[in-house]
């Protein structure tokens, strides 16, 4: 009974045991995230985030972002991070600085060192126009052409952005930064954290175990080894007891 | 904990700001299409024409106004079309209703670059829209590149069908 219970068969089946425990819960968290990283887009989990400020606290989005905001007759226009806002509504991202934003009769116009945005005084986005020349600053007229300043000239549009035509100083009215007033500051300020983390980052960071850090990496390192383990000791059981099987089975006949 | 917001934050962000990638400037593409380019005109999509544009993009539009180029029966179209997570710009050029070039201007995204290359371009010359709003050519996909091939059918088919909204 003592060799028995000493035998490597037994040991083997404690291993299995064990290993099977062991990685039992990361192994329900790995399938239940990977089944809601295969519907990502049937979910819609790029396009909602996560805002529990616990969890925005865990990746470190507390704190407030760097803000840029531009006053267009009743609207404000503000850049935070790379994400721009009319008022609190969230409308485009842009990796370069928003330079300005005034308003013609037609649009609002937004003014990035690469693009101009054409907004409709409901914040619906009308055009991004591409610029190849850096834009510096921009400004409007008191007869609605579009005046931007580059590094050697000024040019103006009177087509509604379709064409430019360097020119001389018309004296324009160049768009300034303004600071964003309370209370809208500390919504946009809360509206942008809240508009950080999609929960598709969110699952990938928990899938792979990236969201604890490195030691959470190395758990999941881990169990897919321990996983190896388990597969190979699971076979070499299953081996084992069919042959036993057999055996019993011949010398019954 | 401060190493591990670090990690998370950069994590977080340094992908996008990696892939963005231009492959041809407006100035550069227009060249190619007119031996002079025209003037920029203005296509505005009207009431009439959203329920199509919602169509082929399966998606509602987000843009109220594009940029087109024309000389007589050539016009050439800047368009952009999300991939996964970032807009893809291409640049299409069609004579007599015909797209005779469609190229990526500008790629943002980390994966499914593939589309680019004139492989995979080439495939929608002399593609035309029909009546049921399809390409009269099959489009062969990439593995692995399935949002941007999706993205790029959906430019060429939005191209013809501005063009051929312009000829009516």
């Amino acid at each position: 009974m003592k060799n028995a219970r000493k035998s490597p068969w037994r040991l083997l089946y404690k291993l299995h045991r064990y290993l099977g425990l062991a990685v039992s819960l990361v192994l329900i968290l790995l399938a239940v995230t990977g089944i809601a990283l295969n519907h990502t887009d049937d979910w819609q989990l790029n396009s909602r985030y996560i805002k529990s400020p616990s969890l925005l606290n865990w990746y470190g989005v507390n704190r407030p972002s760097d803000i840029r905001s531009f006053q267009v007759g009743k609207y404000w226009i503000s850049q935070l991070d790379q994400q721009c806002y009319f008022n609190t509504q969230p409308l485009t991202t842009n990796k370069h600085l928003l330079l300005g934003a005034i308003s013609t009769a037609d649009f609002l116009v937004l003014a990035f060192e690469n693009q101009f945005l054409l907004l409709s005084d409901t914040g619906s986005i009308i055009e991004k126009i591409p610029f190849d020349t850096a834009v510096r600053a921009i400004g409007i007229t008191g007869n609605d052409t579009v005046v931007i300043r580059l590094d050697s000239n000024i040019k103006a549009s009177q087509d509604g952005l379709l064409s430019w035509q360097v020119t001389g100083d018309l004296s324009p009215q160049w768009s300034q930064e303004t600071t964003l007033p309370e209370p809208l500051n500390t919504q946009l300020q809360k509206t942008h954290q809240q508009h950080m983390i999609p929960y598709e980052r969110f699952l990938l960071d928990l899938h792979s175990g990236r969201l604890f850090g490195l030691v959470g990496i190395f758990i999941v390192d881990l169990s897919g080894i321990l996983l190896i383990l388990l597969t190979v000791s699971g076979c070499w059981i299953w081996v084992r007891h069919r042959l036993k099987t057999r055996f019993h089975n011949k010398r019954l006949r | 904990m401060k190493s591990l917001k670090l990690f998370l934050v950069v994590t977080l962000f340094w992908t996008p700001l990696l892939s963005a990638e231009q492959y041809l400037s407006e100035a550069s593409f227009l060249a190619s299409a007119f031996n002079t380019p025209p003037k920029a005109k203005s296509f505005w999509l009207t009431p009439t024409i959203k329920p199509t544009v919602q169509q082929l993009l399966q998606h509602k539009p987000t843009f109220l106004r594009t940029r087109y180029w024309q000389e007589n029966q050539r016009t050439a179209w800047i368009l952009e079309e999300l991939g996964k997570n970032e807009p893809i710009t291409v640049g299409v050029i069609i004579d007599h209703n015909k797209i005779v070039q469609l190229q990526v201007l500008e790629f943002r995204e980390s994966r499914g670059w593939e589309v680019k290359h004139s492989f995979f371009t080439d495939q929608f010359i002399a593609a035309t829209l029909s009546s049921e709003q399809t390409l009269s050519q099959s489009i062969d996909g990439i593995s692995g590149a399935t949002l941007s091939v999706n993205a790029l059918t959906k430019i060429a088919k939005l191209a013809l069908f501005f063009n051929q909204t312009l000829r009516q």
